[in-house]
């Protein structure tokens, strides 16, 4: 498999890199003549000619890395040989006739994004226990298949992974006579070919990137950050450019730029540089092209990466879309800067909280900001013209929550680089009724047992390393003989973040099980 | 319990007689050496001599993949049959000289057929029953055909093409023919008696179809035939009492299947509150215990149906099986060695490494076989 998972990680991306080498149309419609004929060519020695185009292709609608995966497969189980400059036209060309929609793509997009930490919540049990055992539910809700091809998948699905009868979850069940009897249905009506949403974006004109954002964003254990991207076209390719500031405690300055396709219309997928740091790019642009969001992420370590949204300069309204700091104590004076568009109207707030300007332009105002020693902790509104935000007076720390709750890490080792936790401090304090949220915090990390067995294997003293900024490190995958057992490196810790507040500290508790590698990295797992 | 006990020392008397008979006829002829049979990646099997605890021969698995499945002794002890090629092939070595002297390769033009673990051989050295899943590769889509079972004949060579066939239920993983060759039983959802010429269902033993009272489903899947000593197939069964809280520990109960290959008495016995996984047991040939082993190794007492012994093994081993005078436990599958255990005791008393760049057992049968001695 190791020889499959290099191919799968770079994925997409490959193509975007080789293709850059060659110059192709910028005519969509000149591309969709070529990627038809591609198609034609590549694939209809097997696939037959039905009514309404191939056999099996024209049945089945997928993401571009559903589309990838599907070619991978017939170059790995069927002989297809095609090169990189094809394939990449031909998932263009298939994601933009038989792709999904920005809706119905949505509620998958932190699979799409190559997050390490999501809750994936199945329809129900049963196609969590038939489809989620295995996948994540995004694999599937993905696709969009008639019913008829539903049930060849299950067909192709037994015929090449025949132990899946016999697996947990499923030998419990008549899972062959469920599948084919019940499971394609349900599938078929979830999931179904042919929904007016796609009809109508398919036919929709499709919105340019090309432009200036204003771009905000946080990367996990460092901080938020703000700044510029601009995109400009060349072919079929978008170039984007990124002057960006770190709003965390580095405060550096983040330069960069990719080279990015916009399949369907809408998914933007990007390759670049961010300091120095190689990069890959999961955006969605939205319906009425005046925003995008997603995440990128390190191009070897998919756990490390930030959050992104930008939003069009051209005609934006006045709005604060991050700030520097969420939070003051009372009786504290300090920076804080706003970040947004539109921001040059008269600067308020509410009384309690005094403010002076430091500077200010369309984008940002840095505030110099006192809380009034007196002041009853709670949220305060500040206003930049017509732009609204809010700061959080605090007198005391009264909790600390850990954020994610609980998730996963896992052991790297050989071709399969370890898959690390970042974890997150806030403060909260009481309020009349509930707690008020103060804000994300620098912590002290430490980890512990979770419970007795964990006590009793020193899973601490095996499972890996937390830094100071909240990163959990796993240690090296395989059987280790300084272990009882021989066993891995496997553990079950308590995660514990401590936030001082003057002379007291305050610390929260999460939950982190550290499991074995991943043997393969498909682009949707 | 009391009625198993006594079927199984009658079984033990009567095996004990016949081992006595074929020890004095081969005693005559030469002299022989129990030797038990283990597989490792990258395809190669091993047979050790576990008195003198070493390795004394090792074949390379023509065309094998990397991975050796289940496998079977012909009843001479001369040959060793191996799923193994991802279980799309069952590959017949001679033990001596690693020649390959049977092979069959499942794939028939565009019909993809796979194995999963389940297959015997005919007490008389025959033929081989094999489970086949059978997929038709069709120009863009797969089709799914009914799931059988292969007959095939021993001496067919190396291009064993099957001489019978019959449908089977889904989701078999375990064939075992009777000590009589009268019956081939399937082991799936239930356990399915067959005629091994037509196929015909003639009973089927209850699992899935078990109809205790306040207990859930039974959860089986075993695919370690590990029976030589005792003709009698054993493995875990685990369920919940319904009637039970679900954070009762009592709710959790592990029972020992066994299944009589020689008088067909089939039987479920709990044994303990779910405390461990056991992936495999074995029969002791005395009848009055099984060992089960993962990362234990347990024993226990088949007259009272209790644990009577547990201990912590240095790693996790899948497959158990035990000296033809019960005098030695041996554990293997997984990793790269076989240990051997005092059954009384449970003290570990040997391990031996397996050669050839071993990359692990896996799934690998532990078999033992009585034969000429190798020289």
């Amino acid at each position: 498999m190791s020889g499959k998972r290099g191919l799968f990680i770079s994925g997409l991306m490959l193509f975007v890199l080789s293709a850059v080498l060659t110059p192709v149309s910028a005519d969509d419609s000149t591309n969709s003549i070529k990627g038809k004929a591609l198609v034609n060519d590549y694939c209809a020695a097997c696939h037959e000619q039905a009514d309404k185009g191939l056999a099996r292709i024209s049945d089945v609608r997928k993401t571009p890395e559903g589309w990838d995966m599907t070619i991978f497969r017939m170059e790995h189980l069927h002989g297809l040989a095609v090169d990189s400059d094809d394939r990449f036209a031909i998932i263009k060309y298939l994601s933009a006739e038989n792709g999904l929609s920005p809706k119905e793509s949505a509620p998958f997009r932190f699979v799409l994004e190559q997050r390490a930490h999501f809750v994936d919540t199945a329809p129900n049990e049963d196609l969590d226990a038939l489809c989620g055992r295995c996948h994540t539910n995004a694999r599937y809700g993905l696709q969009r298949r008639t019913a008829e091809d539903w049930l060849k998948h299950m067909h192709f699905h037994v015929g090449q992974y025949p132990s899946l009868e016999y697996q947990a979850r499923a030998r419990d069940r008549f899972w062959w006579q469920e599948v084919t009897s019940k499971t394609y249905k349900e599938l078929a009506e979830l999931y179904p070919f042919q929904t007016a949403d796609w009809d109508q974006w398919k036919a929709a004109a499709y919105k340019s990137p090309v432009g200036l954002w204003r771009v905000t964003g946080h990367r996990p254990g460092q901080g938020g950050y703000e700044g510029i991207m601009t995109v400009s076209r060349t072919g079929d390719f978008f170039k984007a450019e990124y002057d960006l500031n770190d709003m965390g405690q580095k405060g550096e300055s983040i330069t960069g730029n990719s080279k990015s396709v916009v399949y369907t219309g809408y998914e933007w997928r990007g390759s670049g540089i961010l300091n120095g740091i190689e990069t890959r790019e999961v955006y969605a642009l939205s319906e009425d092209g005046n925003r995008m969001t997603g995440r990128w992420h390190d191009a070897i370590h998919y756990d490390i990466g930030g959050e992104f949204q930008a939003v069009r300069m051209d005609g934006a309204e006045t709005q604060v879309l991050t700030k520097s700091s969420d939070y003051i104590r009372q009786g504290e004076t300090k920076k804080v800067s706003l970040h947004g568009t539109g921001l040059t109207g008269k600067v308020s707030a509410d009384k309690g909280l005094g403010l002076s300007v430091i500077h200010q332009n369309s984008t940002s105002v840095t505030l110099q900001v006192t809380a009034d020693k007196n002041a009853a902790p709670g949220s305060y509104g500040v206003t930049v013209g017509q732009a609204e935000t809010a700061i959080v007076v605090y007198d005391k720390i009264d909790m600390v929550k850990i954020t994610p709750e609980w998730t996963i890490a896992r052991l790297g080792g050989g071709n399969s680089p370890a898959v690390s936790a970042q974890f997150e401090a806030t403060a909260y304090m009481k309020g009349k009724t509930d707690e008020i949220k103060i804000g994300i915090m620098p912590a002290l990390w430490q980890i512990k047992p979770f419970n007795a067995d964990a006590k009793q294997m020193k899973d601490v003293d095996f499972a890996g390393r937390i830094d100071q900024s909240g990163r959990f490190m796993p240690a090296a995958a395989g059987p280790n003989p300084d272990r009882k057992y021989s066993t891995n490196n496997a553990g079950n810790l308590a995660i514990i973040g401590l936030i001082k507040d003057g002379d007291h500290q305050v610390s929260g508790k999460a939950q982190l099980i550290v499991t074995v590698q991943r043997w393969n990295l498909p682009p949707i797992r | 319990m009391g009625k198993i006990g006594i079927i199984l020392v009658g079984a033990f008397l009567l095996s004990q007689a016949l081992l006595s008979q074929v020890g004095q006829t081969e005693a005559q002829a030469a002299e022989t050496t129990e030797y038990l049979i283990t597989g490792t990646k990258p395809g190669y099997i091993h047979i050790l001599d576990m008195k003198k605890q070493e390795v004394v021969r090792s074949h390379k698995v023509p065309n094998a993949g990397r991975t050796i499945f289940s496998m079977a002794p012909s009843p001479d002890g001369k040959v060793v049959y191996i799923m193994t090629n991802r279980m799309k092939s069952l590959v017949g070595l001679d033990i001596d000289t690693g020649e390959q002297l049977f092979r069959a390769d499942f794939i028939e033009g565009n019909i993809r057929r796979q194995g999963f673990f389940a297959f015997d051989v005919s007490r008389d050295g025959r033929e081989l029953y094999v489970y086949q899943l059978s997929t038709e590769i069709l120009l863009s889509e797969y089709k799914q055909l009914p799931t059988r079972i292969a007959v095939y004949d021993t001496s067919s060579g190396l291009n064993a093409r099957p001489i019978r066939t019959f449908e089977a239920p889904r989701r078999i993983h375990m064939l075992m023919k009777s000590k009589d060759d009268n019956w081939l039983y399937a082991m799936g959802f239930d356990i399915y008696k067959m005629n091994p010429e037509t196929g015909e269902i003639v009973e089927t033993l209850p699992l899935r179809n078990w109809t205790l009272e306040n207990r859930s489903l039974p959860d089986v899947l075993d695919f370690w035939p590990l029976w030589d000593q005792t003709d009698i197939f054993s493995t875990p069964v685990y369920s919940v009492k319904t009637d039970l809280a679900a954070d009762d520990p009592a709710a959790y109960k592990t029972g020992l299947l066994t299944l009589d290959l020689e008088s067909g008495k089939y039987e479920i016995n709990d044994f303990e509150d779910t405390s461990v996984l056991i992936f495999s047991t074995v029969i002791s040939p005395n009848g009055k215990h099984a060992f089960g082993t993962y990362t234990q190794l347990s024993k226990i007492d088949l007259d009272s149906n209790r644990l009577i012994g547990r201990i912590d093994q240095d790693h996790t081993y899948y497959a158990v099986n035990i000296a033809a005078d019960g005098s030695q436990v041996y554990v293997g599958g997984a990793a790269c060695d076989v240990a051997t255990y005092d059954p009384e005791t449970l003290k570990k008393i040997g391990q031996i490494f397996l050669p050839k760049g071993c990359g692990d057992q896996s799934t690998a049968s532990l078999r033992m076989i009585q034969r000429e001695t190798l020289k």
